[in-house]
């Protein structure tokens, strides 16, 4: 799965996956009408659009040809944007059909019309997604659970439901175990448009438990559970960060380590993400490599070890993101074909959002998206701008935190309303920790049912790399600046999308800034600057500092002259 | 992210690189270009030549270089290469790959393909959308509910569970929303014409007396309250003079104790008699513990505007009774 050297990005698929997730935002919050409305609207519109563009002459053929340099200027111009433009619209239209059959299904259920008059059911579910507690604003500890209704009986009738439920119960409901069927008895109250469960039911009782989960879910449950024993008598941050890092379960949570975590923007080491999913799929596909298995038998370790660990770790929004590439992947090797992580990305954004539209507004989705896409498209550039001043590896290790904080940061903001100064150095400096610790975890994992003990001694290992997350989170949420307030909501994400734009651009133009600063730089963009250049550099900021800071400085004799040497010249190939 | 412009110093070079890239045949909508899985073989396609591109470049006919390439393409190029599809975390990657020419274009038969996945996949969505909710018919599944007519004169609200099964059964047209549903009352005792009456939801017992011709001379009207609620399914007792009037007498319990005959007397709860959510008044409900004459009306109002309470869960829909108050009076009503 090799990646040429100076091939295109591919972002044939951007368009089409961002107008999937424009009206797969929209549908799930409009109306069911609306949405249907919608569905028979779009491709007749489109449909003329396309037809319009491949009929008539193009009227930007500069434009486009700048953007496609290689299709000749003189045919089928007007084709080059009547393909994305079909393969935008199709794909929305696609989209929309799927969600607004899944809408009707779900006002069949009738709870929304239940839960608008307050009506006490009776409803027969099965557990969708872990039981999350949380304390709500007066201090009392509630349990959210999602439930995936099946029937419905509100006293006088009973009927066949397919839709989902958040339950808001007490401490009971966080025993209920994913998959296990549950009868609740209790009130309806409506749910926040755009939210993917119709209603909210209060329950009046403790849930009465039918079945147990059964199949490969119980399998996943007994792999937990047996880690969650395993750990249990480690020290505070290691029986709550290694089942964290392992399979993402972060009930042992300190509610002091969890606010550092939060802080310096360390949260997806405590969730499995889908970093943690990536280096078990690297891993796997290492050990492959190096038994020299072949293609065929490749896919058949890494296709059900990616769906197992998965199912181990639940389906959470990253977790379904990093599938979905892998999936990309996982098909480009069946087809012989190598797998770019931008056309991957594009690829699953895509095919994920028809196959669930509620997707389009879970932060979970949006920041691994986000995350993904900056680490794809802006570490790269990123990281040989920094080049210029730094060795090329460490370059590309800074670019990575720093492109992702880059794309997270604005939907971080409307998460909770601060920035921190220290996220990107705090995962610099814990990011190392994390991938022996998710090994070591996820193997404490698979062992802990049959040998416990072994378990026991790879899990101590896994909570020294998490011992070391834990303390950078911790130091770092104490220094000064770990959070800064930041205006919230959609104003202060957009404030905070242009200053990391005007970051990114002064970066860009450090040169222009510089000169305009009146400050000279010593170095061409990729000539790796020496020692004696940097303790140049460093001896002119000081005197900088002392005498007068618009002071030019000589450049000295072993430091090339700006521009002149060849630039990249330590990346270009003949 | 069109981050390479033709204002950055060293375009000429970058246009002067980008020129010569290929454009592999058979475009893939999901891979890019690289038609050649293996990164050992850089065969006749330029662009699989990055990841060996320590060989390619220096020194492509050293032997060192040679087991350079091999090591990064074998374990450490699969891991790393794995790691950066499934989290385009560019590890051990070289930086150029990610700053290539941004590449819009589509043709005509990428897009067809790419259509065509979407599709499939849409349409797997719809059908197992359509086969979760095909249970789920526009005209609701009754469960086991006799009709009324049927259940008119047998139910006898003996079973105080409150159990599915006879909130089920005894009010199969309570809730309707129309207002001109009926209900099915059983009157006996000192009326003209014992027997079945229909009535409007919400009716009185006075009503119902009236509708089985109403009270005989001997009937003692002021043991029962006539202008209580009747519910479906019930079975009224006009008593007559001198017949034992312990039920109404007591405190007002209405048509409740005297249907049930047996559990009658007082709804206090002290008696530890449940209330009737259905047939109890006012007073009777206001006798409960932690409800006041204010909740005690709501709960009237909730039984006129809604029908008749088919489980004592459903005493949680009035406003102001929370899970709470709920647990507390769980063992002193019933439906």
């Amino acid at each position: 799965m090799s990646a040429g050297g100076r091939a295109p990005v591919d972002l044939r698929l951007a368009p089409a996956a961002l107008a999937t997730w424009l009206v797969c935002w929209w549908a799930v919050a409009a109306g069911t009408h609306a949405v249907v409305l919608a569905a028979l609207v779009v491709p007749v519109v489109g449909a003329v659009a396309v037809v319009g563009l491949a009929c008539v002459p193009p009227l930007l053929p500069a434009r486009r040809g700048r953007r496609a340099p290689r299709v000749r200027p003189d045919a089928r111009t007007s084709a080059v944007l009547a393909a994305p433009v079909a393969l935008a619209v199709g794909a929305a239209t696609v989209a929309l059909a799927a969600c607004a059959v899944q809408l009707v299904v779900r006002d069949r259920a009738d709870l929304g019309d239940l839960a608008a008059s307050g009506r006490v059911v009776t409803v027969e579910a099965s557990v969708r997604d872990d039981p999350v507690p949380l304390r709500s604003a007066w201090g009392e500890d509630v349990v959210l659970a999602s439930l995936d209704v099946t029937t419905v009986d509100d006293g006088a009738r009973a009927w066949q439901a397919a839709a989902p439920v958040l339950v808001r119960g007490d401490p009971s409901w966080s025993v209920v175990a994913v998959g296990a069927r549950v009868v609740v008895t209790g009130r309806l109250r409506p749910a926040d448009p755009g939210e993917r469960e119709v209603a909210q039911l209060v329950p009046l009782r403790a849930p009465e438990v039918q079945a147990p989960p059964h199949g490969p879910v119980a399998g996943a449950d007994a792999l937990r559970s047996a880690l969650m024993d395993v750990t249990d008598d480690l020290s505070p941050q290691a029986r709550a960060l290694v089942p964290g890092v392992a399979v993402g379960d972060v009930t042992r949570l300190p509610d002091d380590l969890d606010t550092a975590m939060r802080t310096v923007g360390l949260t997806h080491v405590t969730a499995v993400s889908g970093g943690h999913f990536a280096i078990v799929v690297a891993t796997l596909s290492g050990l492959c490599a190096l038994l020299g298995l072949g293609r065929w038998a490749r896919l058949a370790v890494l296709a059900p070890a990616t769906a197992g660990f998965v199912l181990l770790v639940r389906p959470d929004p990253s977790v379904v993101r990093s599938a979905g590439m892998c999936a990309v992947a996982l098909a480009g090797t069946a087809l012989g074909r190598s797998a770019r992580a931008v056309p991957a990305l594009g690829a699953s954004v895509l095919v994920l959002l028809v196959a669930d539209p509620w997707l389009a507004r879970a932060f979970g989705f949006v920041l691994s998206v986000a995350a993904t896409a900056g680490i794809v498209l802006l570490a790269g550039p990123l990281a040989r701008r920094l080049s210029a001043w730094l060795p090329r590896h460490l370059a590309l290790v800074l670019a990575v935190p720093v492109a992702a904080q880059a794309a997270c940061g604005p939907v971080l903001v409307l998460l909770s309303p601060a920035v921190s100064l220290w996220s990107v150095p705090a995962n610099l400096v814990a990011d190392p920790a994390l991938a022996p610790a998710t090994v070591l975890g996820v193997l404490a994992t698979l062992l802990a049912p049959v040998w416990p003990a072994a378990a026991h001694v790879l899990a101590w290992a896994a909570g020294c790399a998490t011992w070391w997350v834990a303390r950078v989170a911790t130091v770092a949420a104490g220094l000064p600046g770990a959070s800064v307030p930041w205006t919230g909501g959609l104003l202060g994400a957009g404030l905070l999308a242009v200053a990391t734009v005007a970051a990114g651009a002064a970066l860009w133009n450090w040169r222009v800034l510089a000169d305009a600063a009146g400050v000279r730089v010593p170095w061409a963009p990729g000539a790796r600057p020496s020692l004696a250049g940097w303790s140049w550099v460093a001896r002119g900021t000081l005197r900088a500092c002392l005498q007068r800071p618009d002071r030019p400085a000589a450049p000295p004799e072993h430091v090339p002259p700006a521009r002149a040497s060849a630039p990249r010249s330590s990346s270009s190939r003949p | 992210m069109v981050v390479e412009r033709p204002a950055v110093p060293w375009s000429p070079v970058l246009a002067a690189t980008r020129a010569p890239t290929p454009r592999a045949p058979g475009p893939d909508p999901w891979t890019g270009d690289a038609p050649s899985e293996r990164p050992l073989d850089p065969g006749a396609e330029e662009s699989d030549t990055g990841e060996s591109d320590a060989a390619g470049s220096d020194a492509a006919g050293a032997d060192a270089a040679d087991v350079a390439a091999r090591f990064r393409a074998g374990a450490m190029g699969a891991v790393a290469s794995a790691y950066t599809t499934a989290h385009g975390h560019p590890v051990g990657t070289d930086l150029d790959e990610t700053v290539g020419p941004r590449r819009w274009a589509v043709t005509a038969r990428a897009a067809g393909l790419v259509l065509a996945v979407v599709l499939a996949v849409g349409a797997a969505v719809v059908t197992v959308a359509v086969s979760r909710g095909a249970g789920a018919p526009t005209a609701r599944v009754a469960v086991d509910v006799p009709t009324p007519r049927a259940s008119g004169g047998a139910v006898r609200p003996s079973a105080t569970t409150g159990s599915t099964g006879a909130s089920v059964a005894t009010a199969p047209s309570g809730t309707g929303t129309s207002a001109g549903a009926t209900i099915l009352v059983h009157v006996v005792g000192a009326v003209r014409h014992p027997g079945l009456v229909h009535l409007d939801t919400g009716a009185r017992l006075e009503d119902a007396v009236e509708a089985a011709g109403g009270a005989t001379s001997s009937a003692q009207l002021d043991a029962v309250n006539l202008a209580s609620v009747v519910a479906d399914g019930q079975q009224v007792r006009i008593p007559r003079k001198g017949e034992t009037a312990v039920p109404a007498a007591s405190s007002g319990t209405s048509a409740d104790g005297a249907a049930t005959g047996d559990g009658g007397g007082s709804s206090k709860a002290a008696s530890g008699t449940p209330v009737d959510l259905n047939t109890a008044d006012a007073a009777a409900l206001d006798a409960l513990p932690g409800i006041g004459p204010v909740l005690a009306q709501r709960i009237v109002d909730h039984r006129t505007q809604n029908g008749p309470f088919t489980s004592v869960d459903q005493l949680d829909e009035v406003s102001g009774i929370g899970p709470a108050l709920l647990g507390r009076l769980r063992d002193l009503v019933r439906v």
